[in-house]
């Protein structure tokens, strides 16, 4: 531009650079308000406070009587210390004392307008306290606080008010949910049976034995003996009382009769319990165990989709003695299967056994069960359930033989409400157990009494728990000025007690 | 394939049918769902039984929950509110009224005795000195609730204990709902109810450590907060006194419906035989409990099954009672079993639905131990009505679980789905489970939102655990708050 036309243009009024983004920096944050389904109203007379958000609950789109108050700050060059990750702001103390004492939440808005880029904070969560405020300074993480759809729950979350029993529906976050069923995908084509004179497993057992030999995978029914093995050439032809029939497969796996359908998933069972060398059979139990190893040293397994393997065997110090050896532990697992809409599934129940030596069943084991009962949480059953699953469906290595019954993914289902774990509080430690859970669960003891007497200590039992926790990073998204709080795992509070019923 | 859906929280209806899914915010925002109708109990009687020096703490106590009561923490503001005081114009919109003729101390002399006695005698001369003084009182005058002090000393004999694995074998495999307490189990509240059944007044009893914050709960009980425990003991006494808190949610369209559960308990002579006991309850959640036949184990799934006679006959039974209670006859039954249906029993029970002209009978077997669980990405459990359809037949929800109104899942241990699995295939497996998910609302005992078994097999436990002090040919059709 010539110095001639300067001189012309300043005879004009002229709009200042800043008003021009201070402008796009409300319409940005109006239009993310729509984009989250909220509505935002920008104010005529601003001092200190540019606007307010009316709430609207996204499902029903009702309209809730809940505002938030919004303070813009727009800016085309950088922010104080801004990198990619972050920056922080320095609050004039006179805003910042009258966006504190007023009846609304108020959040500050940040953004670039030329970039798009908005972020956010609560100014009461930023300025918890005596000292942060004295500070005036507010630090804000780029990528936990972005100003867009995803922070809708949280801005409804702000204005909730805490007494009137406003309730929503959950947020329509899309989760996938995983069961603890795993398909069984491939199965030995044909199933043999055989007249038998044996009645039960001991006396069959013991006349295998005679033969040198142990085989697994058959179980006896009605004077009949079933088995995938083929009858006339595998040891089981001691337990034979007449010809072996073959049938396929399918007419035992399709059948409607209920009956069969037991004895297949039987024999099901005890074919898959026989198929995997490390595991062992706890008939009083009724589950299966990780054996001991060799050196008694701990042990991993289950590496796989969604977990980094878990301890499946270890020792653990005695509390009284820490330089003994207390108990070992094994983890274990309760099947049973079950046929879903024409598909057989074994479902797995994740259980733990504890012994003395490897073998011996430790003689506070109950006790132990009872103190991990308590213990446990959700993010650890599926740790277990999915280190279970990868272990079940582990190629067979050259070692052992191909294994007869295959196993698919874990059956998954999607569903369109969920949880921002992030937004959300562990159980609280006044919760009360329902008068008719478990009743095994040792709820008449404090945990503690109860460990104690088992000669084991609570962190010790918890390590067992969150072993291999973390295993998928759930997303991890901060709500604006709060410190990001795991909501995992806490020892209960001691002396909780359950049975008591209420209101009596 | 096995589908997912997450049902919505069921509302309840509240007084000026304003509706609410949580009991203590509809209670506290609309009042009662009886509010300003003719019957509901604008002031109740109450009758204090109980050693004297805890009478008047009690009562000072009462007379303090006129006034509203501070909710307990900054946290979770809806899992744990503020109990709004218990007067006409608040809350339940009631009073408790107390007099003096209607107050009854149990003598020092007695106390002694019972604190004297040895176990198990103390717990029985306990219940003898108290039922002797409760029949007295109810002779002279009508309360409408006893409020009875335990005497503070008196333990319990053998809690339910803990099974280990090596005495459940020995058990048939069966849902836990029908497991026969393991040990000789006998309690004040069980054998006191049993013991009163026929005098048909409802009581309500009362540790101290409710009242007052300077006594511990014996060992083995937790505490909640003061206003906990004040809600749950006034909606247990307006309940009591045959008002009417909350009740299921109805379009006019709907069908009027009885429900009834029908649960097996065993005598503690450790026969094979086992009791069938219907427990029938309209909306308002006004319930009668009905005996029946005998059930055997069966040899092929070692639960319970009825006869086609006497799963007739309990249906009968039932329907006669609720003709009785609401001088109707619904146009629609929901029944609701712990153990699997037979042939026998699902044509019994057709039959009498048949023969009293009623068109909609469905049968579902419930269970509480349904293995199959779903695990969320999150830290948090999966949701309070999580509903996963394993197949036509069988389906698993979550009746507890993560609760969005309280911000987490309050419970202790790891929520576990209950199984429902209707007689015929169902079509709509979404409505079958609402309707279940509500009914586990329906109880009377707590005032949370959420209950882990619908209201039909929830106080089966009760009920057993009161049955089993009864003689054979005593107590048939009496009113659920009688067991509670």
């Amino acid at each position: 531009m010539s110095s001639k036309e300067d001189e012309a243009m300043a005879d004009r009024k002229t709009v200042t650079r800043q008003t021009f983004i201070g402008e796009k920096g409300i319409a940005l944050i109006e239009r993310r308000c729509l984009e989250m389904g909220h509505l935002f109203h920008p104010r005529r007379v601003d001092h200190g406070i540019d606007g307010h958000i009316d709430l609207v609950d996204p499902d029903s789109r009702a309209v809730l009587n809940l505002t938030l108050l919004v303070q813009s700050k727009a800016q085309d060059r950088r922010f104080s210390g801004e990198t990619d990750d972050g920056f922080h702001y320095l609050c004039d103390q006179r805003d910042l004392d009258h966006w504190l004492s007023g009846n609304s939440p108020v959040i500050l808005v940040f953004s670039h307008p030329e970039s798009h880029e908005a972020w956010w904070v609560e100014v009461k969560a930023a300025f918890p306290d005596a000292v942060s405020r004295a500070a005036r300074r507010v630090d804000i993480d780029k990528h936990t606080q972005r100003f867009d759809r995803d922070a809708a729950q949280a801005l409804l979350r702000l204005a909730m008010p805490r007494t009137t029993g406003l309730y929503l529906r959950p947020a329509s976050i899309t989760e996938v949910l995983t069961t603890n069923l795993l398909p069984v995908i491939e199965m030995p084509p044909t199933v043999h049976l055989a007249p038998t004179t044996f009645t039960d497993y001991r006396a069959a057992g013991g006349a295998l034995e005679t033969q040198g030999r142990r085989e697994s995978g058959w179980i006896l029914r009605d004077n009949l003996v079933l088995s995938f093995h083929d009858l006339r050439d595998s040891p089981l032809r001691v337990l034979c009382d007449g010809d072996p029939e073959r049938h396929e497969t399918r007419e035992w796996a399709d059948s409607d009769d209920l009956d069969t359908q037991h004895r297949f998933a039987d024999l099901l069972s005890r074919t898959v319990q026989g198929s995997y060398p490390e595991l062992r059979w706890h008939k009083d139990r009724k589950h299966m165990h990780f054996r001991a190893t060799s050196h008694l040293g701990p042990r991993k397994a289950g590496k796989g989709p969604g977990s980094r393997g878990r301890t499946v065997f270890g020792p653990h110090t005695s509390k009284s003695d820490p330089q003994r050896v207390g108990y070992y532990h094994h983890a274990a697992l309760r099947m049973r299967f079950r046929r879903l809409d024409g598909v057989w599934y074994c479902q797995l129940e994740p259980d733990y056994c504890f012994t003395t030596d490897g073998y011996t069943e430790y003689p506070f084991a109950d006790r132990l069960l009872a103190g991990i009962k308590r213990l446990d949480r959700h993010p650890a059953v599926r740790g277990w359930t999915r280190m279970w699953a990868n272990y079940l469906r582990q190629e067979a290595d050259l070692f052992t033989e191909a294994r007869p019954v295959q196993f698919g993914e874990l059956a998954t289902m999607t569903v369109e409400r969920g949880i921002d774990d992030l937004l959300w509080g562990p159980a609280p430690s006044g919760a009360t157990p329902e008068d008719d859970q478990d009743p095994s669960a040792g709820g008449q003891e404090s945990l503690d009494a109860v460990l104690a007497a088992a000669d084991a200590d609570t962190q010790d039992l918890l390590s067992l728990l969150q072993d291999g926790e973390s295993d998928e990073g759930a997303p991890r998204r901060r709500s604006p000025g709060s410190k990001a709080r795991s909501a995992g795992l806490r020892t209960p509070r001691q002396g909780r007690a359950s049975g008591a019923r209420r209101g009596r | 394939m096995i589908s997912s859906v997450i049902l919505d929280e069921p509302e309840l209806e509240f007084g000026g049918a304003a509706r609410h899914i949580d009991p203590r915010f509809g209670i506290t925002n609309y009042g009662p769902a009886d509010l300003g109708v003719a019957d509901a109990p604008r002031a109740i009687r109450v009758g204090l039984v109980g050693p004297a020096d805890q009478l008047d703490g009690l009562r000072q106590w009462l007379e303090r929950c006129r006034e509203p009561i501070a909710a307990k923490d900054e946290k979770y503001p809806h899992l744990f509110p503020e109990f709004p005081g218990c007067d006409t114009d608040r809350g339940l919109h009631t009073t408790l009224v107390f007099s003096d003729r209607n107050t009854r101390a149990i003598s020092s002399r007695d106390l002694r005795a019972i604190e004297t006695a040895g176990q198990p005698a103390a717990l029985t001369k306990a219940v003898s000195i108290y039922a002797e003084e409760i029949r007295t009182l109810a002779d002279e005058n009508r309360v409408d609730v006893l409020l009875v002090a335990r005497p503070e000393q008196l333990i319990d004999t053998a809690s339910r204990s803990a099974r280990g694995p090596k005495e459940a074998d020995k058990l048939p495999a069966r849902d836990t709902l029908d497991e026969p307490p393991p040990a000789p189990f006998a309690n004040f509240h069980d054998l006191l109810k049993a013991r009163l059944l026929h005098l048909r007044q409802p009581i309500q009893i009362i540790r101290r450590s409710t009242w007052e914050e300077a006594t511990r709960p014996p060992e083995g009980h937790s505490r909640q907060d003061e206003a906990s425990r004040a809600w749950n003991l006034h909606v247990a006494l307006y309940y009591k006194a045959g008002g009417v808190p909350w009740r299921l949610l109805r379009s006019p369209a709907d069908l009027t419906t009885c429900y009834v559960g029908v649960a097996f308990y065993r005598s503690d002579d450790g026969s094979s035989l086992s009791t069938s006991v219907a427990q029938v309850f309209n909306e308002r959640g006004d319930g009668v409990i009905v005996r029946g036949g005998p059930a055997r184990i069966s040899r092929t799934d070692r639960q319970p099954h009825l006869v086609r006679a006497d799963a007739h006959a309990l249906l009968v039974h039932a329907l006669g009672a609720y003709r009785r209670e609401h001088h109707t006859a619904p146009a629609r039954i929901v029944l609701h079993k712990t153990s699997a249906f037979t042939d026998d029993e699902a044509g019994g029970f057709q039959d009498a639905a048949d023969e009293r002209f009623i068109d909609t009978l469905e049968m579902s077997w419930i269970t509480s131990s349904e293995g199959a669980a779903a695990f969320r990405p999150g830290d948090a459990p999966p949701l309070r009505g999580t509903l996963v359809t394993l197949g036509e037949r069988e389906l698993a929800l979550y009746a507890t679980g993560s609760i969005e109104f309280y911000r987490t899942y309050p419970g202790m241990y790891i929520p576990r789905p209950i199984g429902i699995r209707p007689v015929t295939p169902t079509r709509n497996p979404r409505e079958l489970a609402a309707e279940v998910l509500a009914l586990t609302k329906m109880n009377w005992n707590q005032t949370r939102l959420d209950g882990r078994l619908p209201v039909t097999l929830r106080t089966a436990n009760q009920v057993k655990s009161v049955l089993r002090f009864c003689p054979p040919d005593q107590a048939v059709a009496t009113r659920y708050a009688h067991y509670m």
